[in-house]
């Protein structure tokens, strides 16, 4: 066990090597798409002016540069930390997206916890109580849920839980009064208000973000429980599992000492595509919602023809999606002595 | 008494499920073992002969289910039996080797953490006693550096070492009974005759009694003084080996006798 | 155990029968045919708009009620299945016809093409797929081509690496091997033999590709994507309704999502349909 420590060090930076390259290819890609596939020039100022305001715009642009050129200046403010500036909120995208971030961030982890509390559990179930009716209930559900369009649920939600029956508070943001916002320190109000002490605050968020969690959440929800119970049905009628049974270890303790640790691989995986799942699935939320989080801000921008947000928040999206696989494959070395032999 | 035999099934008839009906995969089977004596269990591949071993361990999957018959071991009928009565008996009394070692070993766990769980199940002990009992048992089945090999993994044993490692899971409670169930047909070649050598030497030592599972009608009448041939989920022919190798009664044991060639051979007491 | 080959085929009848009966191919054959004899079916215009009848809750004259532009809803529907299916399937069409081929080839040469095909699909598949389509959108314009063209492009990857593990193991199959002998080119080889051999998992991924396909038409189209306003299609029909919803005019926003769901959710049950009929 003694090496273990350092084999994992070594791992996690091999693979942060490779989660770089990744981002890498994915900010190519993203340029490659805006300044090779169409011209966003046209798009911002329309096909019938002049050539003299074309040519304007494009110098300010800096489109007239050879693409090499514009690929590495694109590359070297990126890693400054510079994405530019918003069109319509005149400011650096990169403190539009400090502002948003807290809200996508708290909006996804709410969800992720809802999928972890509610989703696997029923996954668990649906395949140690295969073929029952607690396992077709599940899988029915899931198959329902895999079909509705998650910004539509919203919606029904919406109508039922505030408009029928005033449960929740309508979906206009992430707090009653936000004048009345704890000081930030993480930026996420749940956190925020527990550390101010304001319970009032804290009740608030809470209820302004059930709704949108829940939309999110029964989004992803479907494949996570899907995954979660094929991978479990696997393992639970797998030799290595058959056999502490065949030798008299009770359920109890083959299912907790065995089938968890076995389970806990595939699992980890599920959870971040859940999180990759959770991330795209904010932008329609968040407008449903009208939530201040990144999802909301790469659509208005897009109805800006801004496009310089949205490549931006698509790079943070690839940061947290990378990120997640990251930890899962670090946790993977760990657990699976398998991955060690190399 | 001596006489009563360990294992009695009677009349077993198991069914499974399948997308277009049931199908019985073991018809009115009928065997039995007696105390410190050896049964060699013989069909080919899909006969009903694995399901006849589960059957008894009661550890069918779950398409598959006992339509009749009774499983008597050591006088109790199985087949009645509670889930903890099962587990009492499995490993501590009535013990199996399956087929394939290193598919049935957990790889997320050590083989000496897997064969000292088994030892901690049914008796009371400490990690390190049981760690020490598991090493103490590799030695005596022949792996070399049983320490070193109890902190191994199952991917980096070969396939003698982790046969040996699922015989000592099935030997460290002292069992009475062990099923073979087609212990060595993974191995290389050269390899099965050593496990094999390992396995019967360690049963005759203990003086436990056997039931040898095999598609290898050659191996099971060298091993065992009395075989049973088994066709299509049926029993066709049991008895002694010396007389059903020198005058088989039924078709299909002649068939199997013709295909491998086999004449007459006293079993012996080495394989 | 043989069976004689007549009963054997009248056996697979009798299967493909009670596919066709199942649930999800009448849910189906309906919202098909809901969608061509949709001029039949309601006597209004789908796109023409009445300022006059504005958010009138579903009645006898107007089933689903009108929208926030006083168009009858149950005509927008049933004229937006038109659209978002036929989009839908063209976009799966797209990613098969280039993914298979692609596959195929990948699968049967394995070599460096291989590699670098899956590490195409690789990046291809952990994009965020809306955010992707948006920046897509932001740099070319929205419109329907694009849009198939896009959701073309996300079918790929899948295509390609369904057909690729499908004609893996072909590679050294006999009937390969004598094709390869008697001199044919690795191209003809490919679209000869290889491809057909892998055309049973695509049927049934056809059908559930769709299904996500148009979810992924309606979101796109919520935020102003894809197919917009007047036309009808059901993604921008919720838009339009949907901030009508906290005021209780639940009808606009409610109608297409259920005729998008309804869509969906037979598709998917379909699909699975499909892919147990192969199995067995």
């Amino acid at each position: 066990m003694r090496g273990i420590i350092q084999r994992t060090a070594w791992y996690l930076l091999k693979r942060l090597g490779a989660v770089l390259l990744v981002l890498f290819g994915i900010s190519s890609v993203t340029f490659l798409v805006t300044r090779v596939l169409g011209n966003p020039v046209y798009l911002l100022v329309g096909h019938q002016q002049s050539p003299e305001i074309m040519d304007n715009m494009i110098q300010r642009m800096g489109l007239h540069r050879p693409l090499h050129e514009q690929y590495l200046g694109y590359l070297w403010s990126v890693l400054h930390g510079d994405l530019g500036i918003s069109r319509y909120t005149f400011r650096p995208v990169v403190d539009d997206i400090a502002l948003r971030l807290p809200a996508t961030l708290e909006l996804v982890l709410f969800a992720m916890a809802l999928i972890i509390l509610v989703g696997i559990p029923l996954g668990i179930l649906a395949a140690v109580r295969r073929g029952s009716w607690w396992d077709h209930s599940v899988q029915a559900i899931a198959q329902l849920g895999a079909s509705v369009p998650n910004f539509w649920f919203g919606l029904l939600l919406i109508f039922f839980l505030f408009f029928l029956l005033p449960a929740f508070p309508p979906p206009l943001g992430r707090l009653d009064d936000p004048g009345q916002a704890p000081p930030a320190f993480t930026g996420l109000l749940l956190v925020d208000s527990l550390l101010a002490g304001s319970f009032r605050s804290f009740i608030s968020a809470l209820w302004h973000l059930i709704l949108p969690g829940l939309t999110l959440a029964a989004g992803a929800a479907p494949a996570t429980i899907k995954i979660t119970r094929d991978t479990l049905i696997q393992i639970l009628t797998s030799d290595y599992i058959r056999t502490p049974l065949a030798y008299g270890v009770d359920r109890r303790t083959v299912y907790f000492r065995y089938a968890l640790k076995n389970a806990l691989v595939p699992v980890t995986t599920v959870l971040a595509m859940t999180m990759g799942f959770l991330m795209s699935g904010t932008v329609l939320v968040e407008t449903v919602f009208s939530w201040p989080g990144l999802g909301l801000y790469a659509v208005t921008a897009m109805n800006h023809f801004d496009y310089e947000p949205i490549i931006a928040v698509v790079l943070i999206s690839a940061v947290f999606y990378a990120g997640a696989y990251l930890i899962a494959d670090v946790l993977h070395f760990m657990i699976d002595p398998r991955l060690r032999v190399l | 008494m001596d006489s009563q035999p360990i294992l009695a099934v009677e009349n077993l008839t198991v069914e499974l499920e399948a997308k277009s009906g049931t199908l019985p995969v073991v018809r009115n089977a009928t065997l039995s073992v007696r105390p410190g004596k050896w049964l060699g269990l013989v069909g080919e591949s899909g006969c009903g002969k694995s399901i006849l071993a589960l059957s008894i361990l009661r550890l069918l999957p779950p398409a598959a289910t006992v339509r009749a018959g009774r499983i008597f071991y050591q006088g109790r009928d199985l087949l009645q039996a509670s889930v903890e009565e099962m587990d009492v008996l499995r490993g501590g009394s009535l013990s199996v080797v399956f087929q394939n070692a290193l598919t049935a070993l957990n790889p997320l766990f050590t083989a000496g953490e897997q064969v000292s769980d088994v030892y901690r199940q049914h008796h009371k002990a400490t990690a390190k006693d049981a760690l020490l009992r598991a090493i103490e048992i590799f030695a005596s089945l022949g792996l070399s550096d049983p320490e070193r090999t109890a902190r191994m993994y199952p991917h980096q044993l070969s396939g003698g070492m982790a046969q040996r490692v699922m015989l000592a899971m099935a030997l460290i409670c002292s069992p009475r009974l062990l099923i073979a169930d087609d212990p060595t047909s993974t191995l290389d070649a050269t390899i099965q005759a050593q496990v094999l050598d390992v396995l019967v030497d360690q049963v005759r030592k203990r003086e436990m009694s056997m039931l040898l599972i095999s598609r290898d009608i050659r191996l099971v009448s060298a091993v065992c003084p009395e075989i049973a041939v088994m066709r299509a989920g049926e029993i066709v022919e049991a008895g002694s080996t010396r007389k059903i190798l020198g005058s088989p009664a039924h078709s299909y044991t002649k068939q199997l006798l013709e295909d491998a060639e086999l004449t007459l051979q006293e079993p012996s007491s080495t394989a | 155990m043989t069976i004689s080959s007549s009963s054997a085929g009248h056996f697979r009848w009798q299967r493909v029968r009670s596919l066709l009966i199942s649930p999800s191919a009448i849910v189906l054959a309906v919202l098909i045919g809901s969608a061509l004899l949709a001029p039949v079916l309601t006597p209004y215009d789908p796109i023409t708009p009445f300022p006059g009848s504005r958010l009138q809750s579903p009645s006898a004259a107007h089933w689903f009620g009108t929208d926030p532009l006083g168009m009858d809803v149950f005509t927008r529907v049933l004229y937006a299945t038109r659209i978002d299916l036929s989009v839908a399937v063209a976009s799966v069409v797209l990613g098969i016809l280039v993914g298979a081929p692609l596959g195929a080839l990948a699968g049967y040469t394995r070599g460096w093409m291989d590699g670098v095909l899956m590490r195409l699909t690789e990046i291809m598949q952990a994009f965020p797929q809306i955010l992707f389509a948006m920046t897509v959108f932001a740099a070319v314009g929205s419109s329907v081509q694009n849009l198939v063209l896009v959701l073309g492009f996300f079918n790929v990857p899948v295509y390609l690496r369904m057909v690729r593990s499908s004609a893996l193991p072909l590679r050294e199959s006999e009937f390969v091997l004598a094709a390869r002998c008697s001199g044919h080119s690795t191209l003809s080889l490919v679209i000869k033999h290889i491809l057909p051999n892998t055309l049973v998992p695509i049927f049934s991924q056809f059908s559930l590709s769709i299904a996500y396909a148009i979810q992924m038409i309606a979101g796109l189209s919520f935020i102003g994507l894809g197919v917009q306003v007047p036309e009808a299609e059901w993604g921008s029909m919720i838009n339009l309704g949907a901030g009508y919803v906290i005021f209780g005019k639940w009808w606009p926003a409610f109608f297409p999502g259920m005729a998008a769901f309804v869509a969906s959710y037979a598709l998917n049950g379909f699909g699975r349909r499909l892919k147990g009929f192969w199995v067995a």
